[in-house]
């Protein structure tokens, strides 16, 4: 009877002490967890990956683990990754960043990371959270919220030092460095230099995103002809016959395009009136749509709207060169051909970071070639 | 050997019931007249008008109207709720509400400054006076060195502009996205220790270290600024312009009302022709939480400044804690009706849009979009926001209480204003 008691009271006290959560130790490995930074004015988006294998015994006085546990901190992401998941059949798909399961789904993290990021780059341009706060309060009383010019730097460091400084990878792909780079090639090449650049291939040129200004659109648009990404808001039943019009007619503008031609003018006029008859079928459709779905149908046939105005003009002709397809470029050639239509990098769509980060060693080489000739 | 099993499994089983339910303990009294504070508890879904020198308890959520003081049982520790009436505080302050703690050793009181404005006073006779105050997990603890010395807290939680509604599945335990909360305080007289997370601060009263902020994206409190004099909205009650005046007096007003007839109150005051009295009244519903009540003044509005204010009202209950935006989204589709999607549309209405959205044309063409939705909510935020980004527009007509007809005017009225895939022209100078 003694004993018997005693075993119950050391249960309890077994059940009753609290137990360190077994989450981070044992197996599967934990999830990335985003190391939040306490400088607002710069932020590297950092992730504490936690691995390791155990094995974990409920004691008297808590769990006791043995085996080993490794923190990998790193500025990219070790779920984007492919060789990471150490036990990659112990994982289920879907999942959130924070739910403790690394099987996460990229674009999803990739958008909070960028959210983040700019979150802290708004921080870090003076707004802060108070400033945030207070701004709300004055858009709700009707006033103006000046915004401060995130372009102007009166303490700017050298345009070329900026652009061949290093770069989070994560940054690269929103645009601005590759945009950097660009600019300081141009300002470099007006002066005269002038070297070998590396070659670019056909590949590389496909995941490129051009922005900046309608031409860029219509670029992108021009080179996915055939396999234009409509928005979700094109899913609606209503919108299948126009949809199928406008994939038709864009199709057999962009052809003459891709070829190094001007487009025809009266396919040009057709598409234009079935873009036109768009707008109007979206419309209704908008009424049933998120703010976001309906922003982004409405973006789509603007770009579409201004593609029929940029394929009007002289330019059209050379919008595209049909050696990317076929050959590939120069990048010598490539900032020549975007300074000649002015078009900028645009983000990358997602999948297509390593593109970027390719396209960013390249440029940043083409650059050092021509500041460091002998 | 039944019955020592028996005694051994209640034994178990008592603190885990004892946990399920906050106690009630009474650990502050008002010192204000009545009707000046008004108390939830946690089992309670309406608030109840307390009367003066009223017992306030732990775990009730605490409602003060701008003025109305407490006091620490021990009278160590007094609180006074304060009021933003001439908007020059740092932060936009509507209401003030807490929670007050339990008891704890060495401290002479202790709540949860859920969001407001309160001054903290040092009301003994000798010696130092602590209080912890709690926010967002984050715990303060001020140590007020003499009798007499006072610290301002203000709090409060928005949404960023540009942040993305997301519904949270809470069976899937996902992690809720929060807005940000900033928290400032101040020493307005004395000196006092502040510390937070391990670290303690010396402040004082200008001139010297006496301003201090924190905000949820960066976490920890930078160090205390140094300021030459008290800024001027230490004392909101001190040079006020005849518009705060007139608050002033409209809060008094209320407050015997609601003293006299706790129920007719808020309702007086809405059907009064004085826009003062109406927004009292529309704040008074989004701190008591009655969005039942808040929607049927909304759409009932005289006015369009009432309605308009009630806009603010709701873009500041929804950011005011982490899980508002939840809750206000299940209000939408169970009591109010509207679909998920529509549903959706009026929380990123509410939310609002980012520096990079209002460069777009898109984000004016789907606004003037949603004139014409057959939801008078939804397109009376579009028009909310659309005379706030282009004030040309304040001179088309438009009702919040009109019909789609009206509404399709109006949008006609836009659309010249602001042609599809067009930015809106700059306001005029």
């Amino acid at each position: 009877m003694k004993r018997f008691t005693l075993f119950i009271l050391g249960g309890l006290g077994l059940f009753l002490t609290p137990t360190v959560a077994s989450a981070q130790f044992g197996l599967p490995a934990g999830a990335p967890v985003i190391v939040p930074s306490t400088n607002p004015f710069f932020y590297v988006p950092k992730y504490r990956y936690t691995y390791g294998a155990n094995i974990t015994a409920p004691t008297l006085f808590g769990q006791a683990s043995i085996g080993y546990q490794r923190t990998y901190i790193s500025t990219t992401n070790p779920a984007l990754w492919q060789f990471v998941p150490v036990y990659p059949s112990w994982y289920s798909t879907g999942g959130s960043y924070m739910s403790g399961n690394p099987n996460v789904r990229n674009d999803l993290l990739k958008q909070v990371q960028l959210d983040m990021a700019k979150a802290q780059r708004d921080a870090g341009m003076g707004a802060g959270v108070r400033n945030q706060i207070a701004n709300q309060w004055i858009y709700e009383k009707g006033g103006v919220v000046a915004r401060p010019d995130p372009k102007f730097n009166p303490e700017q460091p050298d345009l070329i030092a900026k652009a061949l400084a290093p770069v989070d990878p994560e940054q690269i792909g929103t645009g601005e460095s590759l945009n950097d780079l660009l600019t300081a090639i141009t300002t470099v090449e007006a002066k005269g230099a002038k070297g070998p650049s590396a070659f670019i291939p056909p590949s590389l040129l496909d995941d490129i995103r051009f922005g900046g200004s309608p031409a860029a659109d219509t670029l992108n648009l021009v080179r996915k002809a055939g396999r234009l990404e409509f928005p979700s808001a094109f899913n609606d039943p209503a919108l299948q016959k126009i949809r199928a019009e406008l994939e038709k007619d864009f199709a057999a503008v962009a052809s003459s395009v891709q070829a190094g031609k001007a487009p025809g003018s009266a396919k040009l006029t057709k598409w234009e009136a079935t873009v036109q008859r768009a707008h109007d079928a979206l419309t209704p459709i908008i009424k049933n749509s998120t703010f976001d779905d309906a922003t982004a149908g409405r973006r789509f046939l603007n770009q579409m709207s201004n593609a029929v105005k940029v394929l009007k003009t002289a330019s059209a002709s050379t919008l595209i060169d049909p050696k990317w397809s076929a050959e590939g470029t120069t990048v010598a050639d490539l900032v020549k051909h975007m300074n000649k239509h002015k078009l900028r990098f645009g983000p990358a769509p997602s999948g297509n970071e390593e593109a970027y980060l390719a396209m960013h060693r390249n440029l940043a080489t083409y650059l050092f070639v021509l500041t460091h000739k002998k | 050997m039944i019955r020592h099993i028996a005694s051994l499994i209640l034994l178990g089983l008592l603190p885990i019931s004892a946990l399920a339910q906050p106690q009630r303990v009474a650990v502050a009294k008002t010192t204000s007249p009545a009707a000046a504070f008004a108390a939830r508890s946690p089992t309670a879904t309406k608030f109840e008008v307390l009367p003066a020198n009223a017992e306030l308890h732990t775990s009730d959520v605490i409602l003060a109207l701008p003025g109305a003081t407490l006091e620490s049982k021990t009278g160590a520790v007094a609180v006074t709720s304060l009021a933003d009436y001439d908007k020059r505080s740092p932060l936009p302050i509507l209401e003030t509400a807490l929670i007050l703690n339990p008891p704890e050793k060495d401290i002479d009181l202790a709540f949860q400054l859920d969001r407001g404005r309160v001054d903290i006073t040092n009301k003994k006779a000798r010696g130092s006076a602590v209080v912890k105050v709690v926010h967002r997990e984050k715990k303060w603890t001020i140590k007020l060195e003499d009798p007499g010395a006072r610290v301002a807290i203000e709090v409060c939680g928005r949404w960023p502009a540009g942040s993305r509604f997301k519904l949270v599945n809470p069976k899937r335990s996902e992690k809720l996205a929060e807005p940000v909360a900033s928290l400032v305080l101040l020493v307005l007289k004395g000196s006092a220790q502040v510390e937070i997370g391990g670290t303690a601060f010396g402040m004082s009263a200008p001139p010297g270290p006496s301003i201090l902020e924190w905000d949820s994206l960066a976490g920890a409190p930078q160090q205390p600024k140094k300021l030459t004099a008290l800024p001027d909205w230490a004392d909101p009650t001190a040079n006020l312009t005849p518009d705060a005046k007139k608050l002033v007096a409209a809060i008094e007003k209320f407050r015997a009302l609601r003293a006299e007839k706790p129920a007719d109150a808020i309702k007086q005051f809405l059907d009064s022709s004085d826009p003062v009295e109406q927004r009292v009244a529309i704040v008074t519903l989004g701190a008591t939480d009655d969005l039942v009540s808040l929607g049927k003044a909304l759409i009932e509005a005289k006015s369009l400044e009432e309605w308009d204010f009630g806009i603010t009202v709701l873009r500041h209950w929804i950011g005011r804690a982490p899980g508002q935006d939840q809750r206000f989204y299940q209000h939408l589709t169970t009591a109010r009706g509207y679909t998920p999607t529509e549903a959706k549309i009026i929380m990123q209405l509410l939310f609002g849009f980012s520096a990079e959205e209002l460069k777009s044309p898109e984000t004016y063409e789907v606004l003037i979009d949603y004139l014409a939705h057959e939801k008078p909510g939804i397109r009376n935020l579009a028009v909310w926001h659309l005379i706030r980004l282009v004030p040309q527009g304040k001179t088309i007509p438009y009702k919040p209480n009109g019909t789609l007809t009206d509404a399709v005017k109006a949008q006609e009225a836009w659309k010249k204003l602001v042609p599809t895939g067009e930015l809106p022209p700059p306001p005029k100078k």
